[in-house]
């Protein structure tokens, strides 16, 4: 997996940290990501991943220390709704959707806050394209998030953070308590969304998936950055395989 | 037992109470449905939009009329509103525990307007007059015109707040912040600035009742703690499923509150009230038309 993604860097986080009174969550982590390209980030659990991705978008905290260039902007101060404008978009471990809404619904509320629909058919239209980006079926457009499984509301949720014509997306951990089918499926869509240009950094606990899609790979340990690289390099870390597995059996 | 010409004026009675009820508790679940906080502050924005027409309306004011009076109030609750949820809100919230800071951060905020009001304005009460004067003859029953201006006007300020949540961008986002706030954020939306505006909505609503309240009863500047009291009743009775459920509930108070007070009398109707509230959370916990849950 040799690929060289465009020399641009899109988003520069660099000295990021964060703490929860004497813990530090997250400690000193800098990463830069290029457009076409995608990070992974992988750590055990409590590693500070999460804390990161909330660190960077404001949601709901912003970090202690830091900062956050994206297009060269100094964005670290922003609210989350500016950066979602600026774009930098994320999504949560968990499906993060309006439960009473339709999934085309979910997406036009997102759509609107662009402006980039100008009209209500015109939001329609691009909320339409979204879903079809991360290829949600057509036929359940008008379905109640609420009523559909999990991994199409995850689904809605991709496509509400696509809908804000990102240049950066944050995933957390998308396939977690996905099918082994799901999984392949996410793994074609990051994939494919690579592919339309996006920079994308990708928290995972599959390593498999991690390994298989990454250009890169950062490992976290208690809040530190302990390898940063090719991601066949990097799981072979013996400092990686202690984190994960422990001293050393 | 009652005659109809009786029953009609009570039932009559009852819907105007319904309507300002209805008011009321859409100001309230305004502001519980997007940041899921009860403010108890509202009765205290009743009473500063009552008296804050009075200064506008009254020969003893300013004396420029009650339109004058309406508009004012309502303006002033609207921006007084942001203010509150600034100073007395939005620096809590991201606490695990807001709801339970808010309850004092609102009741103090309560405190602080009645003492201010008594400053401004003094312990005596004061009346505002109704908006409409004199009496419309609908064939069975004449009924006084400010009842039936009351009725109109909270009648088009909820169709207005409803066509605000349904049909505006920023109405639409409302909804969707008071369902998720992470995802609200996730897409984008702005939603400090939203929580802002319900809060503005809710206490310009409050402000707009608190006229029809110092029409119909002497102003003091406790005078909200009884409306707020029904709001409270309303908004549990009916629950908040959708921004309607409230109204339908304050048309059943009123209505209950009115034959109560013709049959059973003035003193025992808050406990009949009360008693049918807590017979419906026996009974339908959710309250009569949805969930508690903060939905659409």
């Amino acid at each position: 997996m040799n690929r060289t993604p465009s020399e641009d860097v899109i988003l520069a986080v660099s000295g990021m940290t964060k703490s929860f009174g004497a813990l530090r969550a997250v400690d000193d982590v800098s990463f830069a990501v290029r457009a076409g390209e995608i990070l992974g980030v992988a750590g055990p659990n409590g590693s500070g991943k999460s804390t990161l991705f909330n660190a960077i978008t404001r949601i709901p905290f912003g970090p202690d220390a830091g900062t956050v260039l994206l297009a060269g902007e100094q964005v670290q101060d922003l609210p989350p709704h500016a950066l979602a404008a600026r774009g930098l978009a994320r999504t949560f471990q968990r499906e993060t959707v309006f439960q009473t809404l339709s999934a085309v619904d979910n997406v036009i509320v997102a759509v609107e806050q662009t402006n980039r629909g100008k009209s209500m058919r015109g939001n329609v239209l691009l909320a339409e394209q979204a879903l079809d980006i991360v290829g949600f079926p057509a036929t359940l457009h008008n379905w109640k998030a609420s009523a559909l499984p999990v991994f199409l509301r995850k689904l809605v949720m991709i496509a509400g953070a696509m809908a804000l014509d990102p240049k950066v997306l944050l995933l957390d951990e998308p396939a977690s308590s996905l099918t082994p089918d799901e999984i392949d499926r996410l793994r074609a869509l990051i994939l494919h969304l690579r592919e339309m240009g996006l920079a994308i950094v990708l928290i995972e606990h599959v390593l498999e998936l991690l390994t298989h899609v990454s250009d890169r790979l950062m490992v976290l340990d208690q809040g530190r950055v302990i390898a940063l690289g090719d991601p066949v390099e990097v799981v072979r870390n013996p400092q990686v395989i202690e984190a994960y597995l422990g001293v050393a059996a | 037992m009652i005659s109809f010409d009786t029953f009609l004026a009570v039932a009559s009675g009852g819907l105007v109470l319904g309507a300002l009820y209805a008011l009321m508790a859409a100001g309230l679940a305004a502001v519980w449905t997007t940041l899921g906080i009860f403010n108890f502050a509202h009765g205290a924005f009743i009473a500063l939009g009552a008296y804050i027409g009075w200064q506008l309306a009254d020969a003893g004011g300013a004396g420029l009329g009650l339109t004058a009076g309406v508009v004012v109030a309502t303006v002033a609750l609207f921006g007084f509103g942001i203010l509150f949820h600034l100073v007395l809100v939005r620096p809590f919230e991201r606490r695990a525990d807001i709801v339970t800071v808010s309850v004092i951060t609102t009741l103090a905020g309560t405190a602080i307007i009645e003492s201010a009001i008594n400053l401004i304005w003094g312990p005596r009460s004061k009346q505002l007059a109704r908006l409409g004067t004199g009496e419309i003859d609908l064939g069975l029953i004449r009924i006084p015109m400010g009842d039936l201006v009351l009725v109109a006007v909270v009648a088009a300020t909820l169709a207005g707040l409803g066509w605000f949540l349904g049909r505006t961008r920023t109405g639409r986002a409302m909804r969707a912040v008071s369902q998720n706030r992470e995802a609200a954020e996730l897409m984008g939306i702005d939603v400090p600035r939203l929580y802002a505006l319900a809060f503005g909505l809710s206490a310009a609503m409050a402000g707009l009742a608190g006229i029809f309240v110092g029409g119909l009863r002497f102003m003091t500047p406790t005078m909200g703690a009884d409306p707020l009291m029904k709001a409270l009743i309303v908004v549990i009775l009916g629950g908040i499923a959708r921004f309607t459920s409230p109204i339908y509930a304050a048309l059943l108070v009123g209505l209950v509150e009115s034959f109560s007070n013709y049959f059973v009398g003035l003193y025992w109707t808050p406990a009949v009230l009360f008693a049918i509230m807590i017979a419906v959370l026996y009974v339908k916990p959710s309250g009569l038309f949805g969930h508690h849950q903060r939905t659409l």
